[in-house]
């Protein structure tokens, strides 16, 4: 494959990849493993579990290739994948129901405060602590900086609903931090 | 006399609420011209950003895959490979083997080729298919085909096409390809 294809956009390099030329695969993992093992590490909290999830990330990608077929970005495609892995590990360590937590009573500013006298390990902990699902809204919002229409595809809902997730994440991040003082 | 603000909002009647998304997900304010003015917009904003500044410097962090992560990525996926099977070429010299994931890619190129056909790539399976052992292979393909096309006539031109193309870039025997018309369409070149 010469080098100037390597260079090309994703799209690109998912048809040679199809086409079963494995080094524009490799070139995919190359180019997303930065956001992909980001992602899985800020879902997950942990450096091991974030390595499984994206190394089964990738692997799974690579296994469904045939199938994708640019409905969305492949770094959409990715990012949902990942999500997922990150979503089963979860279940699997925390058998328990996923509770979203109301939103009735919050007061933006009263509970943060809290916040800046945390380290970032104490704000990792804490975003860990989330529900899944607000988790994952917005973990891609804040630390993938990607548009809400973008988390909805990820996440299969509407932005109107990942609005939602971001508020009850808010909520919730200074609810934990702020009950601890 | 001033009204008092509604509950959640500031004296000057923006949204509390808003101002925290618009500084947690550092994005542009809605009226930055009311908030470039407005003291109490200008104090709250002030007071959030070091609020949650522990967070944006937590989405500030750089952070690093463990270097040795694409390698094992790459060294599964080869496994992978192999582990689908793979058909064999024995020779004095060695063998050769070829995983049944590269005579699927020459086969769905050989069908591709065709004039009125498209491969049906459904998210329940793939489109082809490929058994292997030995140098024996079977290769089964789902197909949409176009409207008004012969389908008899078209099933055996991919045939054709599938074995000649495996054959010639692989040397393996390919014993039977299969082929299921699952769909007919219009629009598809040959239509």
């Amino acid at each position: 494959m010469p080098p100037e294809q390597l260079r090309a956009d994703d799209s690109v390099l998912v048809r040679w990849a199809q086409d079963g030329h494995s080094e524009a695969f490799e070139h995919l993992v190359r180019r997303h493993r930065v956001p992909v093992y980001r992602t899985a590490l800020r879902l997950t909290g942990d450096a091991h579990t974030a390595d499984d999830v994206t190394q089964d990330a990738f692997i799974a990608a690579w296994k469904s290739l045939q199938l994708f077929q640019a409905e969305s970005s492949f770094a959409t495609w990715l990012y949902r994948i990942v999500v997922n892995r990150a979503r089963n590990t979860y279940r699997s360590r925390r058998d328990v129901p996923v509770e979203e937590v109301p939103v009735d009573g919050y007061h933006p500013g009263a509970d943060t405060e809290a916040i800046a006298r945390e380290g970032t390990d104490r704000v990792m902990s804490a975003i860990v602590e989330l529900p899944f699902e607000q988790r994952a809204a917005f973990v891609l919002r804040l630390f993938e900086e990607l548009p809400y229409e973008e988390i909805a595809q990820i996440l299969s809902i509407t932005p109107d609903a990942v609005r939602g997730r971001l508020h009850r994440a808010r909520h919730q991040l200074a609810k934990t931090l702020g009950g601890e003082r | 006399m001033t009204p008092p603000a509604p509950a959640g909002a500031l004296p000057c009647g923006a949204d509390l609420e808003e101002l925290t998304a618009q500084v947690v997900e550092r994005t542009a304010p809605i009226d930055p011209e009311h908030q470039a003015g407005c003291p109490y917009c200008r104090a709250a904003i002030a007071e959030l950003s070091s609020l949650w500044s522990p967070v944006h410097a937590l989405a500030e962090e750089e952070v690093t895959p463990p270097s040795e992560l694409v390698n094992r990525v790459l060294d599964q996926i080869q496994e992978l490979d192999y582990s689908g099977g793979r058909a064999v070429i024995a020779a004095d010299g060695g063998d050769t083997a070829i995983a049944v994931r590269v005579v699927a890619v020459i086969a769905r190129k050989a069908a591709d080729g065709v004039n009125g056909t498209l491969l049906a790539m459904s998210r329940a399976s793939a489109a082809v298919e490929v058994g292997a052992i030995g140098r024996s292979v079977v290769v089964r393909l789902d197909l949409i085909a176009a409207l008004g096309v012969h389908l008899p006539s078209l099933s055996a031109q991919i045939r054709r096409a599938v074995q000649e193309h495996v054959a010639v870039l692989t040397g393996l025997s390919v014993v039977a390809v299969d082929v299921s018309v699952v769909e007919v369409a219009e629009g598809i070149s040959g239509s």
